[in-house]
């Protein structure tokens, strides 16, 4: 398995520095926006922009129809998928450290040091994360680019088929949506307390990220090269 | 401990407007194979069967003994594989895929890998991008033979190399062979490379074997009844595998020269077939005037 995750960072090393670079500059711009640098934005985009890194990876050996040289090693499918998924949450943890260090360290940062590195900001930017790989890479590794493209390209259609709704027939589903999921967590979190919430949200990010690689297995062993 | 390097039985895989069906062939440990027949026949599927980069429908694939799907990283780790079409990272380095796969193999022998680097010309630190596709061949080839596998399956290995480099290659591979454990599966559709090293030849047409043979036995048991249609058309029909008509009168692929010569008399020119001809003529209509 670590085999598979170093061939991973060597065949990506540039790839990844160069979008490092991108997403340093990128962080330290929204960290020292006066009028937009929130510790809730930051944390969102942070994970946001984490979750496209594995993505990235898995289309990039899509483009070069590299996978074929992937699957022909001695290694099973099944084994690929496994580092796949340790090797985007590894990505995560790190890019999102690595985040909250540059917004920490940015002397322009609009954001306080001792809040970036609170638990609860870098659960936030990891269930963003989290949530994301789990959506996207079955789709990546299933169909590779076009997946990704799928996936971006559905929650367009939903969105824009889930204003249309609310436009013509003057519901506010879509508030009472997002107004009963805040009411859920925040009851959960009222409930259960600080430890115990973040205790849950981890347990229920590991359960998403387990389904979603148990589907993974089960589309990449199907995929034919 | 199994006498075969590779056994392909019963296998089926069918696309849109193709089918694979009931493949089944064998390849001796120590020998060397080459699956030959026109593009589309069916020659990568098979491969990609073998390395479990299809699933097929039915049959089975044992390599060196082992299930092709249920022990597929341990039956991979004995092959050496060369692709048709080289599907390596444009923009990494050689030395950077060398580095990458390396660690995936036991049995990785570095100095071998340097060797075959030099003697292949391999500019290690330039990327995948700025080679050839004979270099690429090159490439794959070093990394295939690097790791001393004992099965090399290499789909058409020699497309796109210069004629020098296809025939050290094929010395090569001999070479390779005077360790009698080592076994090659080659596709390709340039049968004079099978002429030069191939001790086994399997042809296919349209998804099926039409025929598994040894060299020695397509060299001297297999002819070409050349004549005029009056004479030739006489060839008993069970000595006929395929036919030709054309102006000065009719070409016959037979599997048994020496039948047809006695059967036809001195009169009639009955010539030793190429594999040219066999890929040509065999299974093609046989039509009686």
């Amino acid at each position: 398995m670590f085999k598979v995750m170093m061939k991973d960072l060597i065949m990506n090393r540039t790839a990844l520095v160069a979008n490092a670079f991108i997403m340093a500059a990128f962080l330290v711009f929204m960290a020292s926006w006066e009028e937009g640098a929130s510790l809730g934005t930051f944390a969102f985009f942070s994970g946001l922009m984490m979750a496209f890194v594995p993505a990235m990876i898995v289309t990039r050996e899509d483009k070069f129809k590299a996978m074929a040289l992937g699957c022909s090693l001695p290694v099973s499918r099944k084994t690929i998928v496994r580092s796949r998924y340790l090797l985007a949450v590894g990505l995560a943890v790190v890019g999102i450290l690595f985040a909250l260090s540059l917004a920490a360290l940015a002397p322009t940062s609009q954001l306080m040091a001792a809040e970036l590195f609170r638990m609860e900001t870098v659960l936030r930017a990891l269930s963003v994360t989290i949530i994301l790989i789990a959506l996207l890479l079955p789709f990546t590794l299933r169909f590779g680019a076009l997946g990704l493209i799928l996936v971006l390209g559905s929650f367009q259609v939903l969105g824009i088929l889930a204003l249309t709704m609310v436009k013509f027939t003057r519901s506010s589903a879509d508030k009472r949506l997002v107004d009963s999921i805040i009411e859920s967590v925040e009851s959960l979190y009222a409930r259960f307390g600080p430890i115990g919430f973040d205790l849950l949200l981890v347990l229920f990010l590991a359960a998403v990220l387990v389904a979603s690689y148990a589907v993974s297995v089960w589309v990449f062993r199907r995929r034919e090269l | 401990m199994t006498a075969q390097a590779l056994q392909v039985s019963g296998l089926r895989k069918t696309f849109k407007g193709f089918t694979l069906n009931d493949v089944s062939f064998s390849l001796p440990k120590g020998h060397v194979m080459g699956l030959v027949g026109p593009n589309g026949a069916g020659k990568t599927t098979i491969i990609k069967l073998i390395m479990n980069l299809i699933a097929p429908e039915a049959g089975e694939i044992r390599i060196l003994g082992l299930d092709s799907r249920k022990q597929e990283a341990k039956a991979r780790a004995q092959i050496g594989f060369v692709y048709d079409v080289m599907p390596f990272y444009a923009d990494v380095s050689l030395q950077d895929t060398k580095r990458a796969i390396a660690p995936f193999y036991e049995k990785w022998n570095e100095a071998l890998f340097q060797e075959l680097a030099s003697t292949f010309d391999l500019p290690l630190k330039k990327k995948v991008k700025k080679l050839s596709q004979g270099m690429r061949t090159k490439f794959a080839l070093a990394l295939a033979l690097s790791h001393e596998a004992d099965l090399l399956i290499l789909d058409e290995p020699t497309t796109g190399l210069d004629p020098v480099f296809r025939r050290e290659l094929l010395h090569g591979l001999s070479d390779l062979l005077q360790d009698e454990g080592k076994s090659v599966l080659f596709s390709t559709h340039i049968t004079s490379d099978l002429e030069r090293i191939a001790d086994y030849v399997t042809f296919i047409r349209d998804g099926s074997i039409l025929l598994t043979e040894t060299r020695e036995e397509l060299r001297e048991v297999w002819g070409i009844v050349r004549g005029e249609e009056s004479v030739v058309s006489g060839l008993d029909s069970e000595l006929w595998r395929g036919a030709r008509r054309h102006s000065h009168g009719l070409d016959v692929l037979t599997s048994d020269a020496s039948a047809a010569q006695r059967a036809l008399g001195e009169s009639v020119l009955v010539e030793r077939a190429s594999f040219e001809d066999i890929v040509v003529l065999l299974d093609k209509e046989v039509q009686h005037v």
